[in-house]
């Protein structure tokens, strides 16, 4: 019935010799992931092309922003010299720029490992909170409640360690870059009361262009985020419909609209359907250029402003000038509140925000808290314009002066730690 | 050897027994922690939470019917052209190449090779080019033509229920496919070979022996196919549009219930927020609970008198 | 021959007179099937074969040996590779089969050899509904018990959470294996004084065996894919992890994060991650299938 013996047998020596090799083959296996993982603990496992290396560390070492008396040390160890694993969890928005950081902060500190997950604001204000990560990431600073929830007795720190800014993207055959807009313009859209490219509004706008007569096909973000924080910050400020109706928050009850997911999900959108728009990262413009137009947002002095690093920057050094301290409630810090109505900010461009990182101020191990401390004084002191390749704006001397001293008064044991 | 044996019975039953215990204990714990974490919105809302069309967490207002609606709709037509296609295909791989075991083997391979796609990938694909291809060369021209009818009557975008379910359906034929393959080769050759002396032709063999000796089996596929479609995440937040919409519309943007709280959890700003979408979790937990009380009340009218295990 | 009630045999007398009636009708309809059921199969294959198209065209260009091998760079760093993600992956699918296959296949055994059991309805129907669990929900599951009592990511957890999502599968299909296996069989066996244990331990797992490959096959393939239950357990890391106890990298995390992200490079690096997720499936499938043999269903000539 199972057929002959001596098949039988033959069905067996087959049987036993797949299982010698993938027995062979799992051993193999192991044995090598096993000398990988020993080998790279101990020494770096990289092998860059040098051009690459000095490209990064140059750009990191010159031309910072800082006037701080404080010299910018690059390589202080942890105390014992001995490995130490450093987790964080944040925002998406600063991970291509936070990947960068913490691999070149492993070249030249080879022992400690700093991990950036990439998981949203919410998610790193949740696990800060719960305390399951060594430093949060957020686009969004802290709301009250949020402040409420955090353990009794301890005191997080916010951080601001970069730049960046929203702008409205869309695909409109026959034009490129630098439709204008303004706040409340761009506030009809997404409310759904302008609906056609063509209306008045907009075209009073851009005298001399060609508006096609087509609906507007609006997306924007499905999934919660700092971005949308920023602008539907800025649609609150530009129209007090929006404000009432849906307000701002990293998650909104749009009026109209498809959600797409992640700024990838809302550009690939937009690049695939025609009179579509939606609101996009600035990093998204810069490094694909010319893959999607994008418009000008007028600010307080009048100026229609297509983003770029330098209008940003001017945003943020405008609206940088009256921030808390570090131990300080975060909730109402908005740089797109405070160049809202500012009209000697004359070229700053309107949808600019800052993003934060999230340390308490008692750390609970010296090992992990010298490093995370050594590794953000890095980033803020020594490393700001490695960012600016990838679409992000270094911070103003001011800021940088705030995080120092922020950084400073984080403590172990009572001790200050840096 | 009598009483070993006896032991050996005993302890296996145990064994297994105790597996299938621990999966009713691991549903208990996950419902408690569902039913835990959703105390502050059960309190708040109570049953308006489940009719609420609303979803706003800025004002904190927080109702679930439309993500309910889309993950009815989109399961449905998911298995609605799911369903057969993958039947289909398990019939042509056991009954139609009979002969033909290598191409059989390479092609059943092949479709459950579509399981192994991660579901970002297909999230991916669908945005990229399933959707721009099912607006212009379907969508639209079901919306020109037959626009009066309410299934069609919105200008179509590509982002909507109709390729939502598209995707899922897409997702669950490896599932279903392979599963139904197994079964089907699983009934005994007698059952064909007394249809084949009875003169019947293919179709007859396979349609009045070989699949009601399958139901049972192609049911179990069917539900596992089911469990993809329903709890599905990434693929369908990509391609539904997720707008919180309940219109019969198939080409209007919708959401999901797993689709909402896979967008929105690690970015909720407050507990009340955070205890709505654990609570819209709940809530799936109660429509699995529904549609397998359902389907399984079918089963037992399907197989009520017919008993096949020969 | 069939096991049934008086009223069937009028069913019978009917199969019979069409089976000897007008040949042509029946002959119409049968190609009519047969062409529907190609088409059934064309429209399966045809996603099947554009996204592996995709995947192949898109990934095939980042292919090389220290894509394997390297650890993930930043943006703009050439030569970034998925190499801890491929070991992570490894890691957590291979714990959470070892945990998910004796559960599932255990609890299988049971809905199919003691179905009059209460705790047998009552198990098969809560694992049905444990199949529909969006996988994130179980992800949130599996962070608050885990995760938040101690206090760190973890591969540990991440594995946990992908062994819930294959259980389901595992005991669902394990069950309807068993349960096609005849009963004549598991009569003969025991009427030759086999113990109940041996025979269903030889006798129907071994005759139902490939169905429980499948079943095992088709959960590993989607504990592999999955991302949403991994992003609140396992969180991720690019680099090796020395313990299961960190965050840790795998090959869906990966493919996620890169692809939606601005970076044309990274955006590759994921379609690659993806494309060699799908080419470790296939040999994984092919190789176990051949091993394991080849239509060990034994039919039974009743």
């Amino acid at each position: 019935m199972f057929g002959n013996h001596a098949n039988r047998e033959k069905m067996k020596n087959t049987y036993l010799i797949a299982v010698v090799i993938v027995a062979i083959v799992i051993i193999v296996a192991a044995t090598a992931g096993y000398a990988y993982i020993s080998s790279s603990t101990k020494t770096s496992t990289t092998t860059i092309p040098t051009t690459v290396t000095s490209t990064f560390t140059s750009a990191i070492t010159t031309t910072s922003v800082i006037t701080s008396t404080i010299t910018p040390t690059s390589n202080t160890t942890s105390p014992t010299g001995a490995p130490v694993s450093v987790t964080g969890a944040g925002g998406t928005l600063i991970y291509p720029l936070m990947s960068a950081w913490e691999f070149t902060y492993n070249q030249l500190n080879p022992n400690v490992q700093v991990n950036y997950a990439s998981v949203g604001s919410g998610a790193g204000i949740q696990q800060i909170t719960a305390q399951t990560v060594d430093f949060g990431g957020s686009d969004a600073p802290l709301t009250a409640a949020q402040y409420a929830a955090l353990p009794s007795g301890k005191v997080l720190l916010t951080i601001p360690e970069s730049a960046s800014a929203v702008v409205p993207a869309y695909n409109l055959p026959g034009i490129s870059n630098g439709l204008n807009f303004t706040g409340n313009v761009l506030a009809q859209i997404f409310l759904g009361n302008i609906t056609n490219w063509n209306d008045p509004a907009i075209a009073a706008l851009n005298p001399g262009k060609t508006l096609p007569n087509h609906a507007i096909v609006v997306i924007h973000r499905s999934d919660g985020s700092g971005t949308m924080y920023a602008f539907t910050n800025y649609l609150s400020d530009s129209s007090t419909q929006w404000a009432t109706k849906v307000g701002k928050g990293t998650s909104v009850n749009w009026p109209v609209g498809l959600g797409e997911k992640g700024n990838e999900g809302v550009a690939a959108t937009i690049i695939n359907t025609q009179y579509s728009m939606g609101p996009i990262e600035i990093a998204y413009e810069i490094n694909n250029k010319g893959l999607i137009s994008y418009g000008a947002v007028q600010n307080a002095a009048g100026n229609f402003i297509l983003a770029n690093l330098t209008n940003i920057g001017e945003a943020i050094n405008a609206g940088a000038t009256s921030l808390p301290a570090g131990n300080a409630h975060w909730t109402n810090v908005s740089i797109i509140d405070n160049i809202f109505n500012d009209k000697a900010a004359t070229y700053a461009y309107p949808v600019s925000t800052l993003t934060y990182l999230l340390v308490y101020q008692q750390q609970t191990n010296l090992a992990i808290g010298t490093a995370v401390v050594n590794f953000i004084w890095w980033i803020v002191n020594s490393a700001q314009s490695a960012g600016s390749s990838l679409g992000y704006i270094p911070l103003p001397a001011n800021i940088v002066l705030i995080d120092d001293a922020t950084l400073n008064s984080i403590t172990y044991n009572g001790v200050a730690i840096h | 050897m009598h009483r070993e044996a006896l032991k050996g019975d005993i302890i296996l039953k145990a064994v297994v027994a105790m597996a299938a215990v621990f999966i009713v204990c691991l549903l208990g714990s996950l419902a408690l922690e569902l039913f835990s974490g959703s105390n502050l919105s059960i309190a708040k809302f109570g049953l308006s939470f489940v009719i609420g069309r609303t979803w706003d967490p800025v004002h904190e207002i927080f109702g679930a019917l439309p993500f309910i609606y889309g993950t009815l709709l989109t399961s449905a037509i998911a298995l609605l052209i799911g369903l057969p296609i993958s039947i289909g295909v398990a019939i042509f791989l056991t009954e139609k190449l009979k002969t033909k075991k290598g191409i059989a083997y390479v092609l059943g391979t092949l479709v459950e090779l579509l399981a192994a796609v991660p579901s970002v990938i297909y999230g991916l694909w669908g945005l990229l080019f399933l959707s721009p291809i099912l607006r212009d060369y379907v969508e639209t021209p079901l919306h020109s033509y037959l626009s009066f009818v309410p299934l069609f009557s919105e200008t179509p975008f590509g982002l909507d229920f109709f390729t939502a379910g598209i995707i899922l359906a897409i997702m669950i034929i490896p599932t279903i496919s392979a599963v139904s393959k197994d079964i089907l080769n699983a009934v005994p050759n007698s059952q064909r070979e007394a249809m084949y002396s009875l003169g019947a032709t293919d179709w007859e063999v396979t349609q009045k022996s070989v699949l009601p000796y399958a139901r049972s089996g192609i049911f179990g596929a069917t539900i596992l196919g089911l469990g993809r479609a329903v709890g599905e995440t990434m693929a369908v937040t990509m391609v539904i549009g997720n707008a919180p919409r309940i219109t019969a519309d198939l080409f209007s943007g919708g959401y999901t219930l797993a689709a909402a709280i896979a967008n929105e959890f690690t970015e909720a700003s407050s507990p009340l927020y955070l205890s709505a979408l654990i609570e819209l979790g709940l809530i799936l937990f109660f429509v699995a609970l529904i549609i397998n009380v359902f389907a399984r009340f079918l089963l037992w009218r399907m197989m009520r008198g017919v008993r096949f295990r020969a | 021959m069939y096991d049934s009630e008086p009223e069937k045999d009028k069913d019978t007398v009917k199969r019979i007179s069409l089976a000897t009636g007008t040949g042509r009708r029946r002959r119409v309809v049968d190609k009519a099937m047969t062409g529907l059921v190609l088409l059934a199969v064309a429209l399966a294959v045809t996603p099947l074969v554009l996204i592996l198209g995709v995947v192949v065209l898109r990934g095939a260009p980042v292919m090389s040996l220290s894509f394997l091998t390297n650890l993930p760079r930043p943006v703009g760093v050439p030569g970034g590779g998925i190499a801890n993600a491929l070991f992570g992956s490894f890691i957590m699918v291979g714990i959470a089969a070892l945990i998910a296959v004796p559960i599932g296949v255990g609890a299988g055994i049971f809905f199919s050899e003691w179905p009059e059991s209460r705790l047998s309805t009552v198990s098969s129907f809560t694992n049905d509904v444990l199949a529909e669990f969006p996988s994130i929900v179980i992800g949130i599951f599996v962070y608050v018990i885990i995760v938040l009592s101690t206090k760190t990511f973890s591969a540990l957890a991440g594995a946990v959470a992908l062994s819930i999502i294959m259980m389901p599968i595992i005991a669902r299909t394990t069950e309807e294996s068993l349960k096609l296996v005849p009963m004549t069989l598991r009569e003969a066996s025991m009427a030759l004084g086999v113990s109940r244990w041996r025979t269903v331990i030889k006798v129907v797992i071994g005759t139902g065996k490939s169905g429980l490959i499948t079943g095992i096959l088709l959960a590993v393939a989607r504990a592999a894919g999955e991302t949403a239950p991994l992003i609140l357990t396992a969180l991720g890391s690019v680099y090796f992890p020395t313990s299961l106890n960190q965050p840790t990298a795998a090959l869906p995390l990966l493919i996620y994060t890169y692809a939606i992200s601005p970076f044309k490079d990274w955006q590759a690096q994921a379609w690659g991650a993806a494309l060699i997720l799908i080419a470790i499936m296939f040999v994984l499938n092919l190789s176990i299938k051949l091993f394991i043999g080849r239509r060990s269903v034994v039919r039974a000539e009743t």
